[in-house]
């Protein structure tokens, strides 16, 4: 066709996404964070969705005129500016260049979710997945912690579950069983892990296993014991001592003192911005480790202005920082934070989030059974923004995936976005 | 800027690979120049745009860490998560194609004796797998494992067959489901197809395609064989309809003599079932008969897009996913695109630390363990006979797993030099075990260099230009195995 006018080739980079909101479409540039929200216009659309479609090999003709157009003029000169792309005269070059989109593909092994029952790619290798255990060994524990069974729905806590104490046997069985799988982490926790009846057990057989340890004790319970480490001072570094900061005034200066010198990791659980401050002066009186220092925000239910200062996505949260090529892929697919993941109770029930439906009893069940159920049909471990108030959003996978704050809140747009 | 080696297509453009981002990038007629090192007198955008692309290690060279050591743990634990356990039942067989990779042609197999598989033989390999599959190295669930009987022609020891079968039934192995397989020239299909379809066999039967396509599928007198393969085939559609639509396929070898389009046909009309069309095997050919090989048999499969030349691509999957262009391009795509991962842990691996292991070579017993019928177990049946890992004892079978970590470790060492720096080394189909061996060295017969590979790229990158749909259709339906 000759309308006299000069056609061009428009193209974007393969490391470009395009994720399309309402009323919108996102202009992302995953090498160097560029952000471009274009917003309904007619032209820009009809140029945004022949980018889309699947066989425009991210390029599409344009003509002089439209480039003529203010929006779509400008459109083209921010995506040239950021390098994301192109415009190439018609005459210069060859066919229509073809730009592989990000897409991306997973191969059958990987996806049982797509696989028939009987398919033989079934469940082969499938422990590989399970990358972390949390074991709570027993529910026993005398501080009465006003939020106790909140505590470990939104971190790796200890919980008073109720459900009583793991017989030794059932427990070496099956650290026996995940060590096999290749399970990298273990975690351990109670009720008072301290008071669990085959606690020095454990501790003589944990030793052998290859996989990471790291046992979860309040610092109430930890107290009384500090003085006798002879008891399981080789495990000191595995040890993460949960301190809720409105129980400071519970952590006397020599309990401070020695789990200092003792290079423990401290979990401090904060719900408002006082208790940032009291835990900073602590951190500052005591001159620990920062690195030894970590945050646990607990959402109390009257929190909120805490969570929207400190949890809450904003945009500069987004724009901020550069979200690349496979953390995107990461977050299309599955929950960054939950994938992997199994938490096994006294009595064997067993879960991928505490917030989420009971998956099955270990003890009645194969751990393998219990990955497969997950990997097929479960909940937690595919969890991704595209869901509620967040699928139509233009960001969901430049954000986190969903946290067990989004669970626990029961709201999945923490963010000031939307 | 260093000169960039840049890809060519028939449609005219230009591309750059990037080894480091596992990407294309179009190179805007402009840019070439600067990619050709030539900065003088170019538009500054262009100059600005290569820095960036610089500062983001688009052109950063990336060798990929190659190791040559299996841990003996892990090839055991291969074992126990086996895909498939082949038994060569016999090597006697009722016909003499001329083909076959038995014949004159091929010089890499034990010699025929028409040798029978004992059943101790099977039993001791049976008892030594099923004590690991029990074990806690299966790391699977609701795994399959498929037992296939393979020959010579397999039904010519059917009693092995029907006391395998029994033997595996009794041992009770519950986390397990068992599946079985033969491949089948059809002779005696109208014997045992009743306990064939009993224990719902997946049969593959052996027919290149009607009488005159079949030409090369002859008995030990000279025979055509079509005639009472046909009949046969027919009775086992006609006595068992249900078996036949869900568990038997036919493959036909191509060859000088037949047409992929009338042997589709053929199949369809006939027994209303897609073909599988397999390449003559090109591996342990006898160089004193190459030459007649070549001129009298073997012939190269066309694809769907050198027949048609159109550029309209079909609705029909189905006939796409079959053809060799596709399935080079879904390689391709796999390997050098930079968008597919063969597990979810991949999503959270940094890819520079990644480990590989040279060549495609399958990772032992990952897919299967061949046990032939004088005793002998290696990874697969299409390896020389001569190189097996292992042999059943007189009373058990006992895998030295140090020793085939090492027999491993040794061949990967003496081509590895090349992998560093060939281009397909992220898609090689190579086994390192049908490379020739010349002097303690391997000399792989594919390789290429990133600058040959311009070549190759250049291909596949014309034929995402022209047929464009392809790409997401094979991203979002095409799976490799």
């Amino acid at each position: 066709m000759d309308s006299g006018l000069t056609q061009y080739w428009f193209y974007l980079e393969p490391y470009v996404f395009l994720f399309k909101g309402k009323g919108h479409v996102l202009v992302y540039n995953s090498l160097n964070g560029f952000y471009l929200k274009c917003e309904e216009d007619i032209l820009l659309d009809h140029v945004l969705l022949k980018l889309l479609e699947p066989d425009s090999g991210y390029c599409i003709r344009l003509d002089s005129g439209l480039l003529g157009n203010e929006t779509v003029k400008l459109f083209v000169a921010q995506i040239r500016n950021s390098f994301s792309g192109d415009l190439a005269d018609c005459k210069s070059v060859g066919v229509r260049p073809f730009i592989f989109k990000p897409k991306l593909k997973v191969l059958p092994e990987a996806s049982l979710k797509h696989l028939k029952e009987d398919d033989v790619f079934s469940g082969r290798n499938i422990m590989k997945n399970l990358n972390e255990v949390t074991l709570f060994l027993n529910s026993s524990c005398d501080r009465n912690c006003r939020s106790c069974s909140g505590y470990s729905r939104q971190f790796d806590c200890c919980l008073n579950s109720g459900r009583g104490e793991m017989p030794w046997e059932r427990c070496f069985n099956l650290l026996l069983d995940i060590e096999n799988s290749g399970v990298r982490k273990v975690n351990f926790s109670g009720g008072n892990l301290l008071a669990y009846t085959h606690w020095r057990q454990l501790l003589s057989g944990v030793e052998k296993f290859s996989f990471k340890k790291k046992f979860y004790i309040h610092i109430e319970n930890l107290e009384p014991l500090l003085e006798r480490f002879d008891a399981f001072d080789v495990l000191l570094p595995d040890v993460r001592v949960i301190i809720p900061v409105w129980n400071l005034e519970a952590c006397s200066d020599e309990c401070a003192g020695m789990i200092k010198s003792y290079k423990m990791d401290m979990d401090f659980v904060v719900s408002s911005e006082n208790d940032v401050a009291c835990l900073n002066f602590f951190v500052d009186r005591f001159g620990i480790d920062s690195s030894k220092v970590h945050l646990n925000l607990f959402y109390d239910g009257h929190n909120k202005s805490f969570f929207e200062k400190n949890v809450y996505t904003s945009l500069s949260d987004i724009t901020d920082y550069v979200v690349d090529k496979n953390s995107i892929f990461r977050r299309q697919t599955l929950n960054e934070y939950f994938y992997g993941k199994l938490i096994i109770l006294p009595d064997g029930d067993t879960y991928a989030n505490l917030n989420h439906p009971c998956i099955g009893n270990v003890f009645l069940q194969s751990l393998k059974q219990m990955v497969y159920a997950e990997m097929k049909q479960g909940k937690s471990w595919f969890y991704t923004r595209d869901r509620g108030k967040c699928k139509g959003c233009s960001n969901k996978y430049l954000c986190p995936s969903p946290s067990n704050y989004e669970l626990v809140m029961r709201k999945m747009d923490l963010c000031s976005i939307l | 800027m260093k000169k960039q080696i840049l890809l060519n297509t028939q449609g005219g453009n230009s591309y750059y690979y990037s080894n480091n981002s596992s990407s294309f990038y179009f190179v805007h007629p402009q840019m070439k120049n600067v990619l050709d090192g030539k900065v003088d007198g170019l538009e500054p955008y262009y100059k600005a745009k290569v820095e960036f692309w610089e500062k983001n290690g688009v052109f950063d060279k990336y060798e990929p860490y190659f190791n040559t050591h299996i841990e003996p743990d892990k090839i055991k634990q291969s074992v126990a998560n086996i895909r498939q356990v082949v038994i060569e039942v016999t090597d006697r067989c009722n016909l003499a194609c001329h083909y076959c990779i038995y014949g004159e042609y091929y010089n890499n197999y034990d010699e025929r004796t028409g040798k029978q598989q004992t059943f101790e033989n099977v039993r001791a390999l049976l008892d030594y797998l099923v004590e690991i599959w029990r074990s806690e190295l299966n790391v699977s669930f609701k795994n399959t494992i498929s037992i296939a009987f393979y020959g010579g022609e397999p039904l010519l020891n059917m009693a092995l067959i029907e006391k395998t079968v029994e033997y595996i039934e009794l041992a009770g192995l519950k986390s397990i489901e068992f599946s079985y397989n033969m491949t089948t020239n059809g002779l005696l299909l109208h014997k045992y197809m009743d306990f064939l379809a009993g224990k719902k066999v997946n049969l593959l039967v052996s027919l290149d395609g009607d009488r005159d396509s079949n030409i090369h599928r002859v008995t030990r007198n000279g025979e055509n064989s079509f005639d009472r393969v046909f009949e046969n085939v027919k009775l086992l559609q006609s006595r068992h309809p249900d078996y036949f639509e869900r568990y038997v396929r036919f493959n036909a070898v191509m060859h000088k003599n037949c047409i992929e389009h009338d042997v589709r046909r053929f199949f369809k009309k006939y027994f209303n079932k897609e073909v599988d069309i397999s390449q003559l095997n090109t591996v342990g050919l006898n160089p004193e008969k190459l030459e007649h090989f070549q001129s009298m048999v073997f012939k190269q499969r066309e694809t769907w897009f050198d027949k048609s030349k159109r550029k309209k691509i079909p609705a029909n999957l189905k006939d796409l996913v079959s053809d060799r262009m596709v399935i080079q391009f879904g390689a391709f795509i796999d390997g050098y695109c930079g968008n597919t991962i063969l597990s979810y842990l991949d999503l959270f691996e940094d890819r520079k630390r990644r480990k590989y292991i040279p060549t495609g070579t399958c990772f032992p017993f990952e897919r299967k363990l061949f046990l032939t019928v004088n005793g002998k177990i290696l990874p697969c049946e299409r390896m020389g006979q001569n190189q097996f890992l292992s042999k059943v004892g007189k009373k058990d079978v006992v895998v030295d797993y140090e020793s085939v970590s090492a027999i491993y470790r040794s061949k990967y060492e003496k081509v590895v030099r090349q992998c560093r720096t060939c281009a397909l080394w992220k898609n090689c189909g190579q086994c390192v075990f049908s490379q020739k061996e010349e002097d303690g060295k391997i000399v792989c017969p594919v390789y290429i260099s990133w600058h040959q590979a311009n070549v190759f790229f250049s291909e596949l990158l014309s034929f995402a230009e022209t047929y464009r749909g392809i790409y997401e259709k094979v991203l979002n339906k095409l799976m490799l195995v």
